[in-house]
């Protein structure tokens, strides 16, 4: 999680109410990307490319917001799988960014643990359960 | 004191094919049914089956939706006067 983030949340600088709320999206990067706690915003720099066709495009996909919960003392948020279709590209990992804050600031970095490849198949990123335990973006 | 903590995501791809009814009837009853690990073993059990249930049904009208699709678009293909594409449609 992005430090940068922890302080946007208390400059409400972020909103991930279904309603309303601000657009997410998925950029996804290759394994030359270096990212920490300390990355504050979007970059395009190793982000990936198309081996083939246009499935992926710049920042990558939008994502769906699912409203923020609590339970017990742990609030949590989730969003809906995302898919990229017809793909044919490789990726390491992923940057989730606010595409409606200015200057596009990181959320939160993940890292796939390995290469993924899709060649003219699909590209899917299966986010966690939404619960206390499991869900995507936590604080407890 | 706050902790903002990242959960695991799952990557899956495919190549020269898409992921098809399997994979998505499975994230459904992911989603609509999880077990804690706390659980006591008869209302785990009885969410397994649960799951099981929504897994099987997800997926059976998964295969029905797409063959009504299916049939819409060769009905599409032969009214246009595409005979040859329709049977193939038709054959997947």
């Amino acid at each position: 999680m992005c430090t940068s983030f922890k302080k946007e949340l208390m400059e409400a600088k972020h909103n991930f109410l279904l309603s309303g709320g601000d657009t997410f999206r998925m950029a996804l990067y290759t394994d030359s990307a270096s990212f920490t706690a300390a990355t504050t915003a979007y970059t395009s720099s190793n982000e990936i490319t198309n081996d083939a066709g246009s499935a992926y495009s710049a920042k990558g996909a939008s994502l769906t917001r699912i409203d923020p919960t609590t339970s017990s003392t742990t609030a949590y948020t989730d969003f809906a799988d995302v898919s990229w279709s017809t793909a044919t590209f490789s990726a390491m990992g992923a940057m989730i960014l606010n595409d409606s804050a200015s200057g596009d600031p990181s959320v939160i970095i993940l890292d796939f643990g390995a290469l993924k490849t899709a060649t003219a198949g699909t590209f899917t990123v299966a986010f966690p359960a939404a619960d206390a335990s499991n869900a995507i973006i936590r604080i407890a | 004191m706050f902790t903002g903590e990242v959960g695991n995501v799952i990557v899956t791809t495919t190549n020269n094919t898409t992921l098809g009814p399997d994979h998505w009837a499975t994230r459904v009853s992911d989603h609509i049914v999880s077990v804690s690990e706390g659980a006591h073993p008869l209302i785990a059990e009885q969410a397994i089956e649960f799951k099981e249930f929504i897994y099987k049904a997800v997926k059976y009208y998964m295969y029905e939706a797409i063959n009504e699709d299916r049939s819409r678009i060769v009905t599409l293909l032969r009214s246009a006067g595409h005979n040859d594409l329709a049977n193939s449609v038709e054959e997947l």
